[in-house]
């Protein structure tokens, strides 16, 4: 009897934790987070909308138009710059993204899709949470609605910080800050007014600027000879993972406007992400040499062998520096 | 001062002005031609979108294209890529797309704090020596940037925006609202 007793009273026990635990586990900040970044990649998948935002970078602001549609092939997009000179941007169904603001249209892009960022991130959520700590913040209105703000905040002095407002009912990102580590927001962009769409028509996404076929009519950004400064054996790459950043691709080459191209490699951290271009030196005084800030990018420049290198990226210029300096030459031979 | 302009024209086309506020602008409006083009530029873009535009407009915009085309010295015959890559920065120097340089210029001359010397690089050779994954000292000395490589450093620049991912709305078409802003 006395022994019955007893495995009731652990019954009940047992029963009572489970019913603590159960919303514990629910409600773990990570857990929840995550959630979030699943309704905002919903969102950013299935939504169709047009609005108005207002980007900010360096303290020029600017004021756009974007009309966002979502169909059975892909999303397509057109923005329009609403200040300054006039611009426009269209990406058709096949990715394709032109350019509009002086003469004919201008190719500038092919098969310009990306992952969104809320995809990625719950893609690699635990190994971000090595650098970055995400937490929900206060609620807070953006064009009207009722926003979750989101903070992504480094865990050490080497990156920047993210603020982000997604809209209570619809996981729509409708505001973001990035901020340096002096925590002053370096680029912002915030909609003003959101209209969402169930059956947004086709004409929403003809150009305006231009009224005829754009690939019919187009240029493409793609220059047709470019002359290669990258010697077929040598090979850059990455030391190490210095503060927690590693190379995101194998060496590639970029063509830039004075019709070369150059070694790239890209390092990243999950989140952020900085460039590095190689190219043979000219002269010394030619040359980026040390650390410096370009307005949200640091960047940084040093001399290997006959080569410039030079870094940029949304990281704080000491961050730049030491991934400058863990940039390491191989030749064939040695690979 | 364009700012405010810009964001107080905004403001007059969704007819959230009060009037002290609309006497401001309209005499802004009088004497400066760039507020003139934006507010022309306003209306246009919300027009056409609306699919509102009158006839006596539409012309006027045909004729805007039409000119800025035959203004132009040649175009390029769309070619295939020779590159694997994203070659975006590939075309006329008249479109500014890609030099960006105006702006990085002005920004990087104002942000230098101090000319680094030629003894502050390190070498391969030291670096390796301290270790890669060695402890950062917490401050670096920021360096002036040579006028000759201001031009250079913009293209970096602008290819680094389309290709980074760090900005959080970085999905679509903004990673080129990001590009295009670097080189104005």
């Amino acid at each position: 009897m006395i022994k019955r007793n007893i495995q009731t009273v652990v019954a009940i026990i047992f029963l009572f934790l489970s019913f603590l635990l159960v919303p514990i586990a629910h409600a773990s900040p990570s857990g929840d987070i995550k959630l979030w970044f699943e309704r905002m990649a919903h969102a950013s998948t299935e939504l169709s909308y047009k609005g108005r935002f207002v980007y900010n970078r360096d303290g020029e602001t600017s004021l756009m138009e974007i009309v966002h549609v979502v169909g059975d092939k892909g999303s397509r997009e057109r923005i329009v710059s609403l200040s300054g000179k006039d611009q426009e941007l269209i990406r058709d169904q096949q990715g394709n993204v032109f350019l509009m603001n002086i003469g004919l249209p201008l190719l500038v892009d092919k098969d310009g899709r990306d992952i969104p960022l809320a995809v990625r991130i719950n893609a690699n959520f635990e190994r971000l949470s090595e650098n970055y700590k995400f937490e929900l913040a206060e609620k807070d209105r953006v064009a009207g609605y009722e926003s979750q703000v989101i903070t992504i905040s480094p865990k050490d002095e080497h990156r920047y910080s993210y603020r982000l407002w997604v809209d209570l009912k619809t996981g729509f990102l409708s505001r973001s800050q990035l901020l340096n580590e002096n925590g002053e927001v370096v680029e912002h962009i915030m909609f003003s007014d959101i209209e969402l769409m169930a059956e947004p028509s086709e004409e929403l996404l003809d150009a305006v600027l231009y009224d005829t076929d754009l690939i019919a009519k187009s240029r493409s950004a793609v220059i047709d000879k470019v002359v290669s400064s990258v010697d077929s054996e040598i090979f850059w790459n990455i030391a190490g993972s210095p503060l927690g950043f590693w190379r995101a691709q194998s060496q590639d080459e970029v063509s830039l406007g004075d019709k070369k191209s150059v070694a790239y490699l890209m390092v990243t951290d999950g989140l952020a992400s900085v460039s590095i271009y190689i190219e043979p030196s000219k002269s010394k005084s030619d040359g980026l040499i040390g650390a410096s800030r370009v307005g949200a990018l640091s960047a940084y420049g040093r001399v290997i062998d006959g080569y410039q290198i030079t870094v940029v990226g949304e990281v704080p210029p000491l961050t730049v520096k030491e991934i400058g300096d863990a940039v390491i030459q191989t030749r064939m031979s040695q690979r | 001062m364009k700012i405010d302009v810009d964001e107080s024209l905004s403001a007059l086309v969704d007819g959230e002005l009060d009037a002290q506020q609309c006497k401001r602008l309209t005499d802004e409006l009088v004497d400066n031609a760039n507020a003139q083009r934006t507010w022309h530029n306003y209306h246009l873009v919300r027009d056409t979108l609306k699919k509102n535009l009158p006839d006596e407009i539409a012309p006027a915009l045909f004729d805007r294209v039409s000119n800025a085309i035959a203004q132009e010295p040649h175009h390029q015959v769309v070619s295939p890529v020779t590159t694997k890559k994203k070659s975006f920065f590939g075309f006329e120097p008249t479109y500014g797309f890609v030099a960006a340089a105006a702006l990085i210029v002005a920004v990087v001359t104002v942000t230098q704090i101090e000319r680094a010397t030629i003894s502050d690089i390190p070498t391969l050779a030291q670096s390796e020596e301290s270790g890669v994954g060695a402890r950062p000292s917490s401050v670096v000395a920021l360096g002036q940037i040579p006028n000759a490589t201001s031009d250079q450093l913009a293209t970096y620049l602008a290819n680094h925006a389309v290709r980074s991912r760090s900005y959080p709305m970085h999905d679509g078409l903004l990673p080129y609202v990001r590009s295009v802003e670097y080189r104005r």
